[in-house]
């Protein structure tokens, strides 16, 4: 007999969060395995559970009880950890369910549905470009299901089977509509994770935990990020005041002068601060009038940082970062030693690490931006499964942040090349949005399933070239598919074909397969670079 | 013939030919030096090819040194004669030439009619600034009108060049560090400038044919042309086909091509090309 949830309370809906965080730990392989593509792709689950890790941690961990405010710092968890677009995606969903619990102390099993309507429309107003077949036609089950349960007065539980059901339903027809999904024999993965999402709540609320218990493990490493920049505000400080006694604007007024990522969490006779400065020991001078001051924690971020800091020799000759802000500093997404490398010496401030399967979270984006080291910032996505989180970064950070939309590493060496730090912003994004379309750029890896392209089996194993996440040439040795490659991607007016070579491949062999193409393409340039990427064995940009 | 009164001084780096040299009695050259180790010579008496092998034998970067102030007073003696001195130089982004002459000017000779041109060019740019001084002289204009023109003619002229690595210009501290690195990945040509008395980047691209494009797509940009000039040093055929390519689309201007002379070698490298224009004034 399973409990009858008629009001929700905080308690149940840590439990309903706690749930589906152990529903991912079960199940994040298998939606990562929902792959439409022969190539390592962006992986969604592990971005899920990563994005949902964060939820579960801040969730679990607040002081809260009223299930709106406890939503709300769900919702805000997501939106800083959110990991590539499907930990977006996820992220939308709980800034809805906030959305439809806000202020609310405890909710009915109707309002707790609505709230899930209301994050089920957020969820794929983020989608970019609505298709039927994927998380957006899952999303429309769901709320056709949920309306129906809410209509009917059923219990929480019942309005949650009720969505998975309908959401269920609506996922075993996606690759009907979908032939891309048919094709690899598989349903959508973002809406798998949708429905997954939704039974671990369910789970959670009835209290059939199953499978590992939750661990925060692999959500707690700390974003580092991997540059050495200069931190214009490096002490990172946190006291609390008690018997706080004075005004909460006048405080904020103050302590704004004083530094940034100001962060103000009043209790009752208590104030929580924590914020960057140059100078703590003028921050804690002045919070003495507002209180007693306890729990003082000084650190200094640098320090955090040059542990995360790991520069080849080749790089020792960049000339150290300027100490007085920049107008203007390029954020830019690498994935590979040698690649970032290069990107470090065209001009890029700092360097996240990340691509294709390993997504940044919006969060190191944000701490980026944070440490002060200029007034704007461009970011380089370089990869398409970054996109959105870059997106999500200019949300929440509004003027001070631009996106140039590269979608792979060359594009972002194009742009950053037509990056001039006398410009103003607007000037730059045009000449650097200009030249990344200039480029054009493909990549080499190995089939890790059988696909079909074009009517044709394409073997497990087989060497593929990708252009714009397709399969575009493919053969049995590495050295006609990259020929067939580049022959694909030259045009009348290409005068060099650049080759990043990754990390499975040895620069001999590289090199003797540059030489090769060179022979092939007549008065065409072939350059070899070291890229050192995973998974992919080439990547192939022509000029 | 009677004689002219302006004299004209233009330091070595603008190559005046022999015949110039001999045709002009009121034309003087003032040579500015190349350092190799312990070894020093005039400009003239050391061509580029010769500057970049013995620099290589010898294993030192190459070194320059504008001319000592007693050549600049010397060149500037007639003046205390009352005879109006011109002097061009090579622009004051790559030399200290200009600055040089001035201190002479204003120390040695105060109160004599001295003009010191920055040509904020070189090479041919110089050498066609240089014609046109020694024109106006021979038609009668005074030195006054003839240094004035000779600021529009700078002011209208463009210099733009490509090398083949920007290890030389950093060395001789003529260009940021942190340009000359991006000229050292993924072979990017960057297109070099002189504005405002500096060596700048114009734009970054890859290889040398892209990068001569680059800046023929510059000289598009300009309306009514006096002179097209393509300066070298090495890469015979890529000169040939750009200049064929120059001349076919301005069949009207005058087109020069000329060596680089080994002071300029020394600052920018081995295997510049560059592209020099004016616009008319």
């Amino acid at each position: 007999m399973q409990p009858r949830v008629e009001v929700i309370d905080g308690k149940d809906f840590r439990r309903m969060i706690t749930g589906a965080y152990s529903a991912f730990m079960r199940k994040h392989e298998y939606i990562n395995g929902l792959n439409v593509f022969p190539v390592p792709d962006g992986d969604t689950g592990t971005n899920m559970l990563l994005t949902l890790g964060a939820v579960a941690k801040a969730v679990t961990e607040a002081p809260d009880e009223g299930i709106g405010s406890l939503a709300r710092r769900g919702a805000d968890s997501a939106i800083m950890g959110a990991r590539g677009n499907s930990g977006v995606i996820l992220s939308q969903l709980l800034r809805g369910i906030a959305r439809g619990l806000s202020g609310k102390d405890t909710a009915t099993s109707a309002e707790v549905g609505k709230a899930f309507q209301y994050g089920v429309l957020y969820a794929y107003r983020a989608v970019a470009r609505p298709v039927e077949g994927t998380i957006l036609t899952v999303a429309k089950g769901i709320a056709k299901g949920t309306y129906r349960a809410v209509r009917d007065h059923a219990t929480f539980s019942d309005i949650l089977t009720a969505a998975i059901n309908a959401g269920g339903e609506e996922l075993r027809r996606t690759p009907e509509l979908l032939p891309a999904l048919k094709a690899a024999g598989v349903v959508d993965a973002g809406g798998q994770g949708l429905i997954v999402f939704l039974t671990g709540c369910l789970e959670g609320l009835e209290g059939r935990f199953s499978g590992p218990e939750a661990d925060f493990g692999r959500t707690l490493t700390v974003p580092g990020i991997t540059a050495d920049i200069a931190i214009a505000h490096p002490y990172c400080t946190e006291f609390i005041v008690k018997r706080f006694a004075a005004s909460l604007v006048e405080v904020k007024r103050q302590l704004e002068q004083m530094g940034e990522s100001l962060v103000l969490a009043p209790g009752e006779d208590i104030l929580k601060v924590h914020m960057h400065t140059a100078h703590p020991g003028a921050v804690l001078e002045s919070a003495i009038a507002w209180g007693t001051l306890h729990d003082i924690k000084i650190d200094n971020m640098a320090d955090q940082h040059r542990k995360t800091i790991d520069l080849g020799e080749s790089l020792s000759a960049v000339p150290a970062a300027p100490q007085d802000k920049d107008k203007l500093a390029i954020i830019s997404v690498v994935v590979g030693d040698g690649m970032s490398a290069i990107m470090r010496q065209l001009g890029a401030n700092i360097i996240i690490s990340g691509g294709q399967t390993m997504n940044p979270p919006v969060e190191e984006f944000i701490t980026a931006v944070h440490n002060g080291l200029a007034e704007q910032y461009i970011i380089l996505p370089n990869n398409k499964n970054i996109v959105l989180a870059a997106v999500q970064v200019k949300k929440l950070l509004g003027e001070r942040v631009a996106i140039v939309p590269t979608t792979t590493i060359p594009q972002g060496f194009a742009a950053i090349l037509a990056f001039d730090p006398g410009d103003p912003l607007e000037a730059n994004i045009r000449k650097m949005t200009e030249a990344q379309e200039a480029v054009r750029s493909g990549s080499l890896t190995v089939a890790v399933r059988d696909s079909a392209v074009g009517g044709q089996t394409v073997p497990e194993g087989s060497y593929i070239g990708v252009i714009d996440g397709s399969v575009v040439v493919w053969a049995d040795n590495i050295a006609s598919a990259l020929k067939q490659l580049a022959l694909y991607l030259v045009g009348a007016d290409s005068s060099v074909v650049s080759l990043y070579y990754g990390v499975e491949l040895a620069e001999t062999e590289a090199e003797r397969l540059a030489e090769e193409l060179g022979k092939e393409l007549e008065g065409i340039e072939v350059q070899v670079y070291f890229g050192g990427q995973p998974h992919y064995q080439f990547i192939v940009s022509v000029e | 013939m009677y004689v002219i009164d302006i004299q004209i001084v233009i330091d070595s780096t603008a190559n005046v030919p022999e015949e110039m040299l001999l045709a002009h009695a009121n034309l003087r050259v003032v040579p500015l030096q190349i350092i190799l180790g312990k070894d020093e010579w005039n400009e003239p008496e050391l061509t580029t090819a010769e500057l970049f092998r013995l620099a290589g034998e010898k294993g030192v970067h190459p070194q320059t040194s504008q001319p000592a102030p007693g050549a600049f007073a010397q060149a500037f003696t007639p003046a205390t004669e009352g005879h109006p001195v011109i002097m061009i130089c090579l622009s004051g982004g790559l030399s200290g030439t200009v600055n040089g002459a001035r201190a002479v000017a204003n120390k040695d000779f105060k109160g004599r009619e001295i003009y010191v041109i920055d040509s904020c060019t070189g090479a041919i740019g110089a050498l066609k600034m240089t014609e046109a001084a020694l024109a106006m002289a021979a038609a009668g204009e005074s030195a006054c009108v003839i240094a004035e023109y000779l600021q529009r003619m700078a002011a209208a002229t463009r210099t733009l060049f490509i090398v083949d690595s920007l290890e030389y210009l950093r060395k001789g501290g003529r260009i940021g560090g942190a340009a000359a690195l991006v000229g050292s990945i993924l072979r990017i040509k960057p297109i070099l400038t002189l504005r405002e008395a500096k060596v700048q980047v114009l734009d970054k691209v890859r290889t040398q044919s892209r990068a001569i494009s680059r800046m023929l797509e510059e000289l598009s940009k300009e309306d009514s042309l006096a002179y097209i000039g393509v300066v070298y040093e090495d890469e015979p055929a890529v000169v040939e086909e750009m200049l064929t390519s120059i001349r076919q689309r301005y069949p009207d201007v005058p087109v020069s091509r000329s060596a680089l002379g080994s002071v300029l070698g020394a600052h920018l490298g081995p295997g510049v090309i560059g592209l020099i224009f004016q616009s008319k004034v």
